[in-house]
């Protein structure tokens, strides 16, 4: 029986992408094409004839291996092939199927723990990892691997920054707390906000070959993490709370 | 005996077309608008971009003082991802050759107050190149000769009749390239 599996890479966009943006990072566009082909997840599909009726040109190169030669002797094994009959064939059957990948959500989280203050640096941090995820397509084995490239943090208020780290904690970075870090932002008036956060994932498929790269980038997005940005100020007293009651701040 | 014959056959791509492109800078305040009309308009966010196409085009990668220029014609997303990248250039010791050359320009949209142009835009980047230190090519090998391209210009925040480039994007659909 002869098979022949015609695969696509899909990277597929979904409803519920939050993208703000979808401009091509690539200086000048100059190493790459800039396309339209942000995403949620890289969807492998294919497509199979069997048996196959009509032998077509390979119009790639295979990641499965390359492609064999067919001689007479291979064409002679169905049944179409005994000498002196004609044969009609059964019109081919495709099969299609279809593999989806979606990497994982980034974690979010924030110092000070929750909370902000006007004025001031409020530092978020995200972490996303390299992810394989391991699929199978017709009888062939598929990786698809995910890496972070870019996070691009929304803060709530309407400001945004794309940053090529998902950022770090004050303490890792040796910095005193409330200064600026590369994913760090300063709300400028009170209000509760959510921030949200887009991994920019470039993924590769890999079907035994070597790696292919997907073009355009997978975004996964992780939101809901409530600041709540508050003033302070401060004051000289010379007395407590309790000695004065109506004192300022009391 | 099974013979099995895997073609890829492409590389399809269905994504979702983000929709804004030019999120995170504030919309400028509202004033009289600079241009009188919208062909004015398209007029100015064409000198802009091609203003910012030959300033790429300036551009020496081991002398981070021709970047300058690029920053100068940039705002928004467009400004950081440039800034970013021709950082990171700089700092791999990558250099470039070739130049960008505008094939197309046409009007695509505009707002009401001619604050925020959108201009359709052809793009040969064949004879662009990139090398890093060991002087391999950075250049994708699937990288198309004409990029097809949506570019957003914006005025400036300080809300005068100058223009900067805030967003360049994918773009489907005529004119095509």
């Amino acid at each position: 029986m002869l098979r022949e599996a015609v695969v696509a890479f899909l990277l597929l966009g979904s409803a519920g992408a939050a993208s703000a943006m979808g401009g091509c990072q690539d200086v000048g566009t100059w190493t790459s094409t800039c396309a339209s082909n942000s995403g949620s997840q890289v969807d492998v599909s294919g497509t199979q004839h069997q048996p196959g009726a009509n032998p077509r040109p390979p119009s790639g190169g295979g990641p499965g291996g390359p492609s064999t030669p067919r001689d007479s002797a291979d064409d002679c094994e169905g049944i179409e092939c005994r000498g002196g009959y004609a044969v009609e064939r059964l019109p081919d059957v495709t099969l299609a199927d279809l593999a989806s990948f979606v990497p994982a959500r980034p974690t979010l989280t924030g110092e000070p723990d929750g909370v902000g203050v006007v004025g001031m640096p409020t530092n978020l941090v995200a972490r996303a990892t390299e992810q394989r995820i391991t699929g199978t397509l017709f009888d062939f084995d598929v990786v698809v691997r995910f890496v972070p490239t870019g996070f691009r943090f929304a803060y709530g208020d309407g400001a945004s920054r794309t940053a090529s780290t998902g950022g770090a904690s004050w303490s890792a970075l040796s910095q005193a707390d409330f200064t600026p870090t590369p994913t760090s932002h300063v709300y400028e008036r009170r209000g509760t906000f959510r921030a949200s956060v887009t991994v920019l994932y470039s993924a590769a498929v890999d079907f035994g070959g070597g790696w292919r790269p997907v073009p355009g980038v997978v975004e996964a997005t992780t939101s809901g993490y409530s600041i709540r940005v508050v003033e302070v100020h401060t004051a000289l007293v010379d007395k407590t709370c309790i000695e004065n009651p109506g004192g300022p701040g009391c | 005996m099974i013979i099995r014959r895997v073609a890829v056959v492409g590389i399809v791509l269905a994504g979702m077309l983000a929709l804004g492109g030019c999120d995170g800078s504030p919309a400028p305040a509202a004033s009289t608008p600079p241009f009188a009309s919208e062909e004015e308009a398209f007029a100015a966010a064409e000198e802009t971009y091609r203003a910012y196409v030959d300033a790429l085009n300036e551009v020496d990668l081991a002398d981070p003082e021709t970047f300058e220029p690029v920053f100068a014609l940039t705002t928004g997303e467009l400004h950081s991802s440039d800034v970013e990248g021709l950082t990171r250039y700089h700092a791999d010791g990558v250099t470039v050759s070739g130049a960008s050359r505008v094939d197309l320009i046409a009007p695509l949209g505009v707002d009401d107050e001619f604050s925020r142009i959108r201009v359709a835009v052809c793009l040969d980047v064949s004879t662009v190149n990139l090398l890093d230190r060991k002087g391999l090519s950075l250049v994708d090998p699937t990288r198309v000769d004409i990029q097809t391209l949506s570019v957003t210009v914006e005025r400036a925040a300080d809300n005068g009749t100058r223009l900067l480039v805030s967003a360049i994007n994918p773009r489907e659909g005529e004119p095509s390239c």
